[in-house]
Parts: structure tokens; C-alpha cells; sequence
């Protein structure tokens, strides 16, 4: 049998479709970066002669190897980190009040300088397990969670993120399963707003053990702190896990059932099929070229 | 008619399979095209808005993100698809429904319906010893063994991932009837099931009924409805000399209509397909890669 001859209108037809796409895609992606350009601009820094001053000296990179301490990571701060601060439009001064003098001598700079804004979230976290000083090493401050000269306005996904993948920094597993394993976590995780997050269920500046008898994920009070978005949660909501192992192979033994269930008709669909599949393909590859090797 | 389709096809008009003149036999009804349609875009769409969902560290999803507008968009998008999907599978079991009630389905177990029997075993040894060389071809009826198990895969796979889905979309009303560990599963059923149904789409059905160097890029049978006669007694024998035997209504002469539109939209939808099926498959694969590191560790 002759091979049958592509038609260049057919071609032609794939390759108008296939533009079409990429230009339908385009567009798309334009509308978006279109309306990403339009959203609010952050508050800039109002260039006082103080701000520029610390600047001139801080947004040299080498400024971060040249100190030792612990938070000489923070002292890099260039025009843009302000920028996308909240605290941006402040005087470095207005937190830095310590400081005096451009060589200055203290380092201990802005310790307890976000209490005078922010008092309410400093009382909950005096009274909260991470005021609590223990061996497990250095307890988070402010800074730890918010960070310091680039803390995003609170309203925005950069924010929402930021607080929960500083959770993450200390709870690496409890995280993982969270945003690895978890939707609503994968969906938080790339900035999704509508979706619990850590906080959510924990608390903020005030959190506390969960066998703490007024943790909001105590077992006494977790079905209510479900109920704050899953109003009609039956009694046994509480039982769906929400730090989910990402492992192929959960400890759960009903759940690793339902996982090796699935990956062995992932792996045997595909193994058969792929196999059957192939030797089609090659059958009418053969046949349409008028290649021997073909039983007619 | 019945002259025309008496007499033996020429093999000219064989080599041209476009050709106005060519008789063709009414496969499928407007409305299973029109299933397979709104089928087809949801399933597209649940893709391009699901994967980036579970696999957002790639570069793809990134890039997705842009076009649904955010995570919480091609959430919000997933769930509009979900229900075009579902819809599909409620489109299907009305047309099902017509069809026995109207008499048009009388033998769906028999060698030309659409339920598996055991000659489908006998046509796949037969079919494996053909594709290789080693025999003649399996008489096939209308439907082969691959496209049955394409529609019951689709069948299953619309249960599975609509009812975990539904278990994901609606937590609360699934934890009143399910227990509290069968949602986390639903999260499972539904990850794996989403790369089982995307990978068996967008590779197995591709390759098998529209890639194929016969039909190249296309098999336009899922937009007209009508296959040419010599592809029916090319590809379904035993369907064939059924047709032939019992003088059915069912061959026509062809329709002369443009192709261009179905080469277009299958285009794009095919090249979308393959190159999120490239995508997903090596992000799946560095995840899988990665765990297995773990574990042996």
C-alpha cells in the first residue's frame, strides 16, 4: 500500500491552530502582567536627609560581611528594601531611636521599638509559648517572622506568605506537610489568599502548645477553630488531617493503601498501554511507508 | 446507493481520503460530538488550571499563574471547568438514556456495542501477534478492545476524580458521610488520578486515535461523525461486513465540508496537550525522584 500524502492545507491548518494558541496565550499573559502594572505601587521612602544617610553606608553588600553578630544580614538595606516595606515612608530613626551619630556604636538598634505601634500584638506575645525562653534555642522575636526593613503591608499575598514560611524556618516538618502535602497549603504557598494558612489555625503573636487548654487546636477546641470558616463541619471534621506527609508512602496505613492502589494502575496503565501504543504506532508507520515487515 | 457499495472501492479513492465522493458511515450522533467537545475543553481546562496547583514550584505553573490570575484564580477556575466536566458526564447519561429509550442502542452487548466482551480478550492476544507481524488482523467489531477500555477509563476516571473532587470542593458535607481519613484519601485519589487521566489523554488516546500516521493530526470522525466506508472496512472488519450484510442506513455519501476547522482546533488543542504532558510527566518524575531519595535515606 502507497503512503498516504499529508495535505499541505491540512499543514497549514495545524500550524494557524498552533499560532492561534500561542497568541490566545500571549494576550493572556499580557491582560495579567497588564493588571499586575495597575495594582496600588507600595509607599515609597520619603527621602529625608536621615534615610539617605544610613543608606549611603548600608546598601554596600560588603557591609554584611564586614560586621560579625547575628543579625548582620539585616543590616543590608538599599532605597528598594524600603520601598517594599510598609515602614518604608518612616525615618530610619523612628525605630532605630538608639542610634545616634553616623558611626554609631550600639548594635542592638530596633529591639523593642515595634511595641510603641504595635502594643496589643506585643502583650499576646509576651503571653505566648515563643516569649517563653527554653533550651531549644534562640525563641523568635518580631523580626524573625515579620522581617525587619522589608515587612510587606499586611494585606497582601507577599505577607501572608512570608509570616507562614518563617513557621517553616523552625517547623521544617510540620511545613513541608502543610504546604507540600496539604492543597489549601500548595494553594497558600504560591500566594493564594483565600485558603487558612498557619496563623489561621494557631494564632499569631500569641500562639500556644497544642496541649495548651486555650490553644485553638487544642483537641478540646479544634472543632470550633474549624467551624471559624467551615461552618457546618460535622463532629468528625477534626479527623481529616491537615499536615499531610508528602512521602508516596504515608504512615497512615489506610492512606498508604489508597497510594500503592493508585501508583500500581498509574504504572500498569501506562507499562501496557505504553507498550501497546508503541507497537501500533510503528505497525502504521510501516504500513503507511511501505516499509516491509507487515502481515496484510 | 446500494449499487455504488456493492460494487468493490477503488483504490484510488482509497489513497484519497478526503475525497467528496467517498461514501462514509455514521459513526457518531451530534450529540456524543458534542459530549466529547465540552469533554474535551473541560478537561483542558482542569488540566491547565489543576496541574499548577501541584506542582507550583515548576517554571509552567508560574506562567499559569499569570493567566488565572493567582492561585486563588485557578482555583476558582478549576471548579467552573469541574462543572463543565461533570456536565459532560450528565450530557452522556441523558444520551444514553434517549438512545435505549428510543430504541437506538438495541444491542450494546452485542459484537458492535460498546460492553466488553470475550472476544475482546481473543482480539487483544490476535492484535499484540498483528502489530508485530505474525498474523492477520482481529476482526474487530465497531468498537475495539483499546477504545472500550478508552470510554470505561473515562467512565472510571469521571467518577473518581468528580466524586473526590466534590469531597475536596465540599470538606464539610463530605466529613457528614465519609470519615475523616477518607477525605485525606480524596486528596490522593484525586492527585493521582488527575496525572493518570492527563497522562492516559494526552499520550494513549492521543497516539492511538489521533496522532496515528494514518489520520495524522486527527481522526476528523469526532467532528463529523461520519468514518469513510474503506476506513470502516480497514479498521473494523467485522463491523464492515455486518453493515454490508444487513443493507443498514448507515452508509451515506459524504458530506463535502471544510476540514480546516477541526485541523485547527485539534492543533491547538493537541499541541497544548503534549506539552503540558511533558511538563507535568518530568515534574512528576523529579517529585517521584526526590521521595525515593528520601526514603532511602
Amino acid at each position: 500500500m502507497r503512503s498516504v500524502p499529508l495535505d499541505p492545507r491540512r499543514i497549514r491548518a495545524i500550524v494557524t491552530g498552533m499560532t492561534l494558541t500561542a497568541t490566545l496565550l500571549g494576550v493572556q499573559v499580557l491582560i495579567g502582567s497588564a493588571a499586575a502594572a495597575q495594582e496600588p505601587s507600595p509607599p515609597t521612602i520619603s527621602q529625608t536627609s536621615g534615610s539617605s544617610e544610613c543608606v549611603g553606608c548600608h546598601a554596600d553588600p560588603a557591609i554584611q560581611t564586614a560586621t560579625p553578630g547575628r543579625f548582620r544580614e539585616g543590616l543590608y538595606v538599599t532605597h528598594g528594601t524600603l520601598a517594599e516595606s510598609v515602614h518604608g515612608i518612616f525615618d530610619c530613626t523612628s525605630c532605630h531611636s538608639a542610634l545616634t551619630g553616623t558611626m554609631h556604636e550600639r548594635r542592638d538598634a530596633a529591639q523593642s521599638s515595634c511595641v510603641r505601634c504595635h502594643p496589643d500584638q506585643a502583650e499576646a506575645f509576651a503571653n505566648g509559648m515563643h516569649a517563653e525562653v527554653t533550651d531549644a534555642g534562640p525563641q523568635p522575636t518580631c523580626v524573625t517572622c515579620h522581617g525587619s526593613h522589608g515587612v510587606p503591608p499586611v494585606d497582601t499575598p507577599a505577607f501572608d506568605t512570608r509570616a507562614s514560611r518563617e513557621c517553616q524556618d523552625c517547623h521544617n516538618e510540620m511545613g513541608d506537610r502543610f504546604f507540600g502535602g496539604n492543597p489549601f497549603g500548595m494553594e497558600t504557598h504560591r500566594g493564594g489568599m483565600n485558603v487558612a494558612t498557619c496563623s489561621d489555625c494557631h494564632g499569631a503573636h500569641g500562639v500556644l502548645a497544642a496541649d495548651d487548654p486555650a490553644s485553638p487546636v487544642n483537641r478540646a477546641n479544634i472543632l470550633e477553630t474549624c467551624r471559624q470558616c467551615h461552618t457546618n463541619a460535622p463532629d468528625n471534621f477534626a479527623d481529616i488531617r491537615v499536615h499531610v506527609e508528602s512521602s508516596p508512602f504515608p504512615s497512615d496505613p489506610r492512606l498508604r493503601m489508597v497510594t500503592l492502589y493508585m501508583l500500581l494502575i498509574l504504572v500498569g496503565t501506562f507499562g501496557f498501554f505504553g507498550y501497546h501504543t508503541v507497537l501500533g504506532i510503528k505497525h502504521e508507520w510501516r504500513k503507511t511507508h511501505g516499509l516491509p515487515k507487515v502481515a496484510r | 446507493m446500494s449499487a455504488t457499495l456493492d460494487e468493490p472501492i477503488a483504490e484510488e479513492a482509497e489513497l484519497q481520503p478526503f475525497d467528496e465522493q467517498t461514501a462514509v458511515v455514521k459513526r457518531f450522533s451530534f450529540w456524543a460530538r458534542a459530549t466529547h467537545a465540552v469533554l474535551a475543553t473541560s478537561v483542558f481546562g482542569l488540566v491547565l488550571s489543576g496541574m499548577p496547583l501541584r506542582y507550583p514550584g515548576t517554571f509552567w505553573a508560574k506562567a499559569l499563574f499569570v493567566v488565572w490570575s493567582g492561585a486563588d484564580g485557578a482555583g476558582a477556575w478549576h471548579r467552573v471547568f469541574a462543572v463543565g466536566f461533570m456536565s459532560a458526564g450528565a450530557m452522556h447519561v441523558l444520551g444514553v438514556i434517549a438512545g435505549i429509550a428510543s430504541g437506538r442502542f438495541p444491542k450494546i452487548f452485542g459484537p458492535d456495542g460498546i460492553m466488553l466482551r470475550p472476544t475482546d480478550v481473543r482480539h487483544l492476544a490476535e492484535n499484540l501477534r498483528y502489530l508485530r507481524g505474525h498474523g492477520p488482523r482481529p476482526e474487530f467489531g465497531r468498537f475495539t478492545y483499546l477504545e472500550k477500555f478508552d470510554y470505561f477509563a473515562e467512565v472510571w476516571g469521571l467518577l473518581v476524580i468528580g466524586l473526590s473532587g466534590l469531597v475536596m470542593w465540599f470538606p464539610a458535607r463530605a466529613a457528614g458521610v465519609l470519615p475523616g481519613w477518607a477525605v485525606n484519601a480524596a486528596v490522593i485519589f484525586h492527585s493521582y488520578e488527575g496525572l493518570l487521566a492527563m497522562g492516559f489523554l494526552f499520550s494513549i488516546h492521543f497516539f492511538n486515535t489521533h496522532l496515528r500516521p494514518e489520520v495524522f493530526p486527527v481522526d476528523e470522525v469526532i467532528f463529523s461523525g461520519d468514518l469513510p466506508l474503506h476506513e470502516v472496512r480497514d479498521r473494523y472488519p467485522g463491523w464492515y461486513s455486518r453493515l454490508m450484510a444487513e443493507g443498514s442506513g448507515r452508509v451515506l455519501p459524504e458530506r463535502g465540508r471544510s476540514r480546516r476547522p477541526a485541523a485547527i482546533v485539534s492543533g491547538a488543542f493537541l499541541s497544548v496537550g503534549l506539552v503540558m504532558l511533558v511538563m507535568v510527566m518530568l515534574a512528576a518524575l523529579a517529585e517521584g525522584a526526590r521521595s525515593m531519595i528520601d526514603l532511602l535515606r
